[in-house]
């Protein structure tokens, strides 16, 4: 098992975790953003650079729909 | 259509369908395990975007490359180390100019892509072979994989090939001193084993890659001076002589 495996079966492990144990999207969809980042950080330095240049569209897709979730946090609790 | 591709798109067809279906129930878990299915297989397509050659299929491709480019410099009874020139006008990859004479002249100005042997000169001192750098690829690697160009930026930057030949098994770290004009350059766990005494004049792209990139970011010329290796591990030990206005 090579370094692009190990990082997809922890990935899908993290993923049948989560869902799992939340039940509301905008925290799972949190959780597979940490997921995500913490894959890439800790196993940047071994895998491909095409591949760990691949992850960005979706880290930066999840990060947008984090910060969605965070001003309708906000929104709530302004109204 | 590759294994990965087939199980990627399927993940992500499924997830689609429950995402929706799970929508249109109501149903929760079903919604959240169809964003999992999607999350799922983007990351699965990512992780098949490109495939490397096993080290032997490479080692047996680019050797007889490595020892046809060398015996050529032995044939041409070229004495003089490689002197690596930066990327500029005339030669927008950069090159590598192993001079005929210790005692070398380089017309910058006069030298173009499409040369190779430099025997059309007024001097003696300014024979020599050019070549394209072997390296220049794996160069364009570390600048894609450092998201900037190399050029002006600054020897440092040159340690961030450690992450790109990591990644694809080339070496494990390379590390790059300067002191004044002198350079040093420290490869370890080096997995391409065609390194001998002719890296001195015409490296293998590993090495090559390196001095290129240095060259590139200082923009000066740079001559090797001398190579040491053992088991895995390159010093490469070489001399800025100066910037393309000086050759000019």
């Amino acid at each position: 098992m090579d370094v692009d495996d190990a990082v997809v079966l922890t990935l899908a492990v993290w993923v049948v975790i989560t869902s799992i144990l939340v039940k509301t999207v905008d925290v799972y969809v949190t959780l597979l953003l940490i997921g995500l980042l913490v894959v890439a950080e800790v196993a940047g330095s071994f895998i491909k650079p095409e591949t760990k240049q691949g992850l960005k569209p979706a880290i930066y897709f999840l990060l947008f729909i984090f910060l969605v979730i965070v001003a309708r946090k906000v929104m709530e609790v302004l109204s | 259509m590759k294994a990965k591709h087939i199980a990627g798109t399927l993940l992500i067809s499924i997830g689609a369908v429950l995402t929706l279906q799970g929508a249109v129930d109501a149903n929760q878990s079903m919604v959240n395990a169809g964003i999992g299915g999607v999350f799922l297989g983007v990351v699965i397509l990512t992780f098949s975007t490109s495939d490397y050659i096993k080290y032997d299929a490479f080692r047996a491709v680019v050797q007889p490359y490595a020892e046809l480019t060398r015996s050529l410099a032995n044939t041409l009874e070229l004495k003089n180390k490689a002197v690596y020139i930066p990327p500029y006008d005339n030669l927008r990859d950069g090159g590598v100019f192993v001079p005929l004479h210790d005692d070398f002249d380089v017309d910058l100005a006069k030298l173009d892509g499409d040369m190779m042997f430099i025997t059309d000169v007024g001097r003696e001192k300014e024979m020599g072979l050019l070549l394209k750098p072997l390296g220049k690829e794996l160069m364009k690697m570390y600048e894609s994989y450092s998201e900037m160009e190399f050029t002006n930026a600054g020897i440092q930057v040159v340690e961030n090939a450690s992450a790109v030949l990591r990644a694809i098994g080339l070496a494990k770290s390379v590390t790059v001193e300067e002191d004044e004009d002198r350079i040093r350059v420290y490869l370890e766990g080096v997995g391409v084993e065609m390194c001998s005494a002719a890296c001195e004049q015409i490296a293998c792209p590993v090495c090559s890659s390196i001095l290129l990139s240095i060259a590139k970011s200082l923009q000066e010329l740079i001559l090797v001076e001398n190579f040491r290796f053992e088991d895995g591990f390159i010093e490469i030990s070489a001399k800025k002589i100066g910037g393309i206005e000086r050759w000019m």
